[in-house]
Parts: structure tokens; sequence; C-alpha cells
């Protein structure tokens, strides 16, 4: 790399509408992509959980949806297998649930809280509820809290809200499970939790387990086991050591595999947008190869000047590279930058527009989320910066190619 | 022959369509070192196109050009733009200065190209220096920072030649350096090549129609029709550039 080149490189980057023009191009591709594709990355990771629930990594269940009869022994047989961390019996059924003279259906699922809380997000769920417990007592006044005559529930914040459910309401179930007790067992609402997954919070509620166990009719058995791997322990290489445990008595799967239909339709989709965005990054390319070209045709005779004081024709070419080059790498880091800045007020901006204008940006129970969700995916981001300055120089080649080959005579020739 | 750059029986075809334009027919000279030699002819002879062709910035079809020995057909593309900046200097009638670099960073150029990045942090002082004397040698010494379009036409080639001059070539080629300028201006540039040949020794390779000039010049060749048509020795000066016709 001679001198040269990047001088003259810079000074034709300088006070140039071009530069200004293809920096906010490349600033604004950058700034369009990471908004659309972290947005999308928030979707795809809140839709993952959405469709994960209350799944813990690996869901172990009677075969043919037989309830498990002795849970401890199951625990006690997995609790030394390479890559079990933690264990929890549970209960679920589906439940028509009835409070207020409404029914809504509802998924009950009966746990052991000090057990669930290793398995699932069960205690940051409790957390983000509108009372912080971490059991099924009702709160009293003075912050004592109190064993309520019947046996509590913590109901998702959206179901309490489209049923009027606060701390001490009653409400009712009715189990869809044949050998369930015909009687509607009576329940105290102690609290709600959120997870920020709408349709998990219309439809969740959780009961102590022995409660669920007697409303159902089902003894000490359980519906399954959940279990959690350890760090970094692969869930499948677990399941197939649990399934070589147990044998064929119960059903191993990784939370996955239960909703293998699900996330196979958001791997097509993931392809899809793989390919526009591919194709939205080559046309956005051409805006660097427009504006390389119009440099290269205005800079004709300043490249036979060049050649006739020694440049070479790699050096020529070089030139027009390194503008592509910084263009390329100063862009994606303005790109960058508004991305971020987008991204971290994207919820306020949201807000913002629908205020002003009445149209609801992100209506929420279209999505079943309850703000737009952001990941920043950090090899995502770096992946469109990298991309960004590879466009832009692989776009600038071409023109610097031509600009090389120009015959210095015939740039030199005439005024 | 103790030429310093030789051409040979050279050839050069313009082709228009289907019409042949035959440019050069067979030119053979020889330039000495340290002599001033002019280039005259009618306009469209091929003055141009053979001093392109002596300073490696276009080919011959036939023929071979030789500096200090070298065939430039012999050498590479890249060889041949090395030549071009440590041992030729250009001066066109046009000035062809760069109009986004400063007066002194057109005088610069030359050693910017032959520096890498990370050199140029070591040298830039020294070729600063260089370029500040050139500047005045030329009378410019208090134009370094105006841009080449604020000078005037004799500021312009006057700072082209001091461009021509910043790696200390062994020739510089001018193409109609004075065709672009006045009476008095042209004589401030002969009288700065004149000063350049005797104080430093440099060949001088002008194509011009200036009578002046020619009648200063050390030798004059005359271009017709493609081909050398004579030679005129200025009788008093150096008697050892005695060369072919063609
Ligand atoms: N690229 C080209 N294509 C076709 N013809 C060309 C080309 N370059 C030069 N010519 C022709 O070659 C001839 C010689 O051109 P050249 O520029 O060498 O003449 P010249 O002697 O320098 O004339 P002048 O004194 O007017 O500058 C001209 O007739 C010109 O039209
Ligand atoms: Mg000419």
């Amino acid at each position: 790399m001679q001198k040269y080149q990047t001088f003259i490189g810079f000074r034709y980057l300088r006070t140039r509408l071009f530069t200004i023009l293809s920096l906010l191009a490349v600033q604004f591709c950058v700034a369009v992509l990471m908004v659309v594709l972290c947005v999308m990355w928030g979707f795809d990771r809140d839709l993952r959980a959405s469709i994960r629930g209350s799944l813990s990594t690996i869901i172990i269940e009677g075969q043919f949806g037989d309830e498990i009869d002795d849970w401890e022994e199951v625990v006690d047989e997995i609790k030394n297998i390479e890559g079990v961390a933690y264990s929890a019996p549970y209960v679920q059924s589906l439940c028509l649930i009835i409070a207020n003279n409404v029914k809504l259906p509802s998924r009950v699922k009966g746990v052991i809280l000090d057990k669930e809380r290793t398995t699932s997000k069960v205690e940051a769920y409790f957390k983000n509820g509108t009372k912080q417990r971490l059991d099924f007592n009702l709160e009293m006044e003075d912050g004592d809290s109190l064993q309520p005559p019947n046996p509590g529930a913590v109901v998702g914040t959206e179901l309490a809200r489209n049923m009027g459910l606060r701390p001490g309401t009653k409400v009712r179930f009715i189990a869809s499970r044949s050998a369930a007790r015909f009687r509607p067992d009576e329940f105290t609402v102690v609290g709600s939790f959120k997870s920020g997954l709408y349709d998990f919070d219309l439809h969740h509620v959780y009961v102590p387990l022995e409660d669920a166990q007697a409303m159902l009719g089902m003894g000490d058995a359980v519906t399954g086991v959940s279990v959690e791997v350890t760090d970094g322990a692969s869930p499948s290489d677990v399941r197939e050591r649990i399934k070589r445990k147990l044998g064929s008595i119960c059903r191993v799967e990784t939370w996955e595999d239960r909703r293998r239909n699900f996330l196979g339709s958001l791997a097509i989709e993931r392809r899809v947008q793989a390919v526009i965005i591919g194709m939205v990054a080559f046309l956005a390319g051409f805006t660097i190869l427009a504006t390389i070209w119009m440099t290269v045709k205005e800079k004709t005779k300043d490249i036979g000047i060049i050649k006739s004081c020694g440049g070479t024709t790699f050096g020529i070419m070089s030139i027009f590279v390194f503008n592509g080059f910084y263009i390329g790498v100063v862009g994606a880091a303005l790109g960058l930058a508004l991305g971020l800045l987008f991204l971290s007020y994207i919820n306020p901006i949201a807000d913002f527009i629908e205020g002003l204008t009445g149209f609801s940006v992100f209506p929420k129970t279209m999505y079943y989320i309850d703000k737009i969700p952001v990941e920043f995916n950090v090899n995502g981001i770096s992946w469109i910066l990298a991309l960004a300055v590879i466009f832009c120089v692989v776009y600038s080649i071409i023109p610097a190619w031509f600009a090389s080959r120009l015959n210095p005579v015939e740039a030199l020739r005439y005024e | 022959m103790s030429d310093l750059l030789a051409a040979e029986n050279l050839h050069k075809r313009y082709f228009d369509g289907s019409s042949e334009l035959h440019v050069l027919r067979g030119v053979s000279m020889g330039v000495g070192a340290g002599e001033i030699l002019v280039i005259m002819g009618p306009s469209g002879a091929g003055k141009s196109t053979l001093l392109h062709i002596l300073g490696a910035l276009d080919t011959a079809d036939e023929g071979e050009v030789t500096y200090d020995g070298l065939g430039f057909s012999s050498l590479s593309g890249s060889m041949l733009a090395g030549l071009r900046n440590h041992h030729f200097g250009f001066v066109f009638q046009f000035f062809h200065l760069l109009p986004d670099l400063r007066a002194i960073e057109n005088v610069m150029l030359p050693a910017m190209i032959d520096t890498g990045v990370f050199a140029w942090l070591g040298r830039k002082r020294a070729v600063l220096e260089r370029a500040k004397e050139l500047m005045e040698l030329v009378g410019l010494g208090d134009r370094m920072r105006h841009k080449p379009g604020k000078l005037s036409g004799g500021e312009r080639q006057r700072l082209a030649i001091a461009r021509a001059l910043m790696n200390r070539p062994r020739i510089v080629f001018c193409d109609e350096p004075t065709g672009n300028l006045d009476t008095a201006t042209s004589n401030d540039i002969f009288e700065l090549i004149h000063t350049l040949n005797q104080d430093e020794g440099l060949t001088f390779v002008i194509v011009t129609h200036n009578k002046q000039l020619a009648e200063r010049a050390d030798r004059v060749l005359h271009i017709i029709d493609g081909q050398i048509d004579g030679i005129q020795l200025e009788p008093a000066q150096d008697p050892q550039s005695d060369e072919e016709i063609h």
C-alpha cells in the first residue's frame, strides 16, 4: 500500500455530496437491517418461548398419556444420570375456570413450587406478577401471609384481567379429565404471575401439586416429571441417557420434540427471511457501485495524471476500492449507532406514533407478546456490519477495475 | 551509442472503423544525456504520440524504445510505472494537475507514489522539504497551499514542472509546455528549463510550436508525415550530440 492510495482516496471522499449520500445510504441500510432483524430475532425468541410455555427442557411422562404413579422413584432413578441437574413432578390438565360468572378454558398446572422453580422460570414469572408470592399463601393487609381456607391459585395476569380476578377471589375448575371427581373445586386466588407471553398469561393457572391431585382424583400419581439439564449439556443426549435408564414405561422428550410442528414452520420462515434480506443487501450495494462509478467518471483525467507520475494499475484500483471500504466501514459504524438508538427506543417510538395517529403499530393481542421484542444478537449484528463492508468493497471493485484499465494517454489527451 | 533514450523504427497505427491511420511510420531517434531536444512538426503529425511512447505512457505497434539499455518491451506494467515515477517527468500543455490536491501536495505526488504508507511517516519531512525547495525554485514559494484552480496559467505550468522534478528524474518530457501561455510567461518557462538543464544536467524532450524555444535547443527534430524529416544543430552548442536522422 503506497501513500498516495490512501491520501488521494481520502481526498476524493472529502466534502463531496456523493460521499455523504453513499454514507447515508449505507447507514440507512445497516440501520434498517439491524432494526428489522433484531425485532425478528426478538419475535423468534419470544415465539419460541411462547411455543415452549412452561415446558421444561426435558419432559418425562407416562407412555400413552398414562400417569406416573410413583414420581419419587423416577426422580431417584434419573438423579445420577450425567447431565441431569434438577427434576420436578407436575400435574397438568385442561380445565374450565369459572369465576364472577365467567367461564374460560385454562390449563391448570399443579406444582411443588420449591422444585418447579429449578426446572422452569416460574419464580421469575411470580415475581413479575402483581403479588410477589413464592408460595400459595394469601398475603394479609399487615404483611403476614395466611394459608387460605381453600387451596391457593396463582393465575396469569391476562386471565386475571379478563375475569376480574384479584387476591381473595374464589374460582372453580371443571376438569376435562374423566377420572376427575365431578365436583367443581373451589380455590382462592392469591396472586398473579406474568411471563410476558400473552398466550401463556391468558391461559395458565398454577396450583399446589396435592390440591391438583385431589381435584383430579389422581391420588399420588402425577402427569409427568420435568427435568432441567446441567449447563452446557446437550438436551438430546441427556434425553437418550434417561430413555436408556427408564426403559419403555416412560416417554422422554425434549421440549423441542414436543413442539416439533411449530418449530418447523419457524425454521422455514427464517429461510425465507434470509433470502429476502440477501436481496435487499444486494440491491442496496448498487448505491455504492453507482457512487464509485460517478467518482471514476469524474476523475478520468486524474487517473491519467497519476499514471503519468508512476501510479500503477493496482494503485489506481486500490484508490477506489479504498473509497468503497471507507464508505463501508464508516457507513456501517453510523448505521450501528442509528440502529442501536432506534432499537433502544422502539417501544416509546411505537407508542408515540400510536398516540399521534391513533394507528396501533403493535396490537399486542395479535402477536401474543406484550411489547415489541428486541434481541441484540451480537453475532447477527456483527454479520450485518461485516456484510456491509464486504458488499461496499466488492461493489467498488467493479468500477475500480475499469478505472485502473483506463489508457492514460486517452485520459490525458484533452483538456 | 551513448544515447540515454533511443527509439528504433517506431510505428503507431490507429484504427477508426475500417480506415487505418498510420501516425508513426518508422521513427528512429536518440536522446543524449543532458541535452535539450525539441520536436517540431505540423499539427497531427504525431508529435504527442511519439512523446507518449518515448515516455512509456503509450506503446508502439512496432519498434522498440530503450532507456539506459533497457528495452521497454521487456518490462512489466509496474516496472514501466516505476520508470515513469523515478526516471521520467512529464509536463503537459494543459498542466494536468490534480484539482483536489493543494499546490504542494501536487508536487509531492510522485514521492507519495514512491513511498509506502508506513515508510511515509519517516520520509514525510524530507519530501516536504524537497517540495518546498522546488516550489521556491519555480517561484511559487508563496502559493504552497493554493488549489491549482486558484493559480494562473503560468503558475500552473511552473507547478507542473516542480512536480515533474520531485523524484529527481533524468528526462523531462514536455508536450507544448507554453502552448497555453503568453509570450512573457513562455519566456519565464524557457528560462526555467534552461537553468535546470545547465545547473542540474537535466535532459529535456520538448514538443513545441514555439520557434524561440526551438532556437535555444541543442537539437531540433522535425516530424512530417510520421517520419523524422531533418536535423538542425545549434552550431554554438553541444558538439557531442550529432546524432542520427532516421
Ligand atoms: N486514440 C486515437 N484514435 C485515433 N486517432 C488518434 C488517436 N490519437 C491520436 N490520433 C490521431 O493521430 C494523429 C497524431 O496525433 P498527435 O496528437 O500525436 O498529433 P500532434 O502532432 O501532437 O498534433 P498537435 O500539434 O495538434 O498536438 C492525429 O491525426 C490524431 O487524430
Ligand atoms: Mg500534440
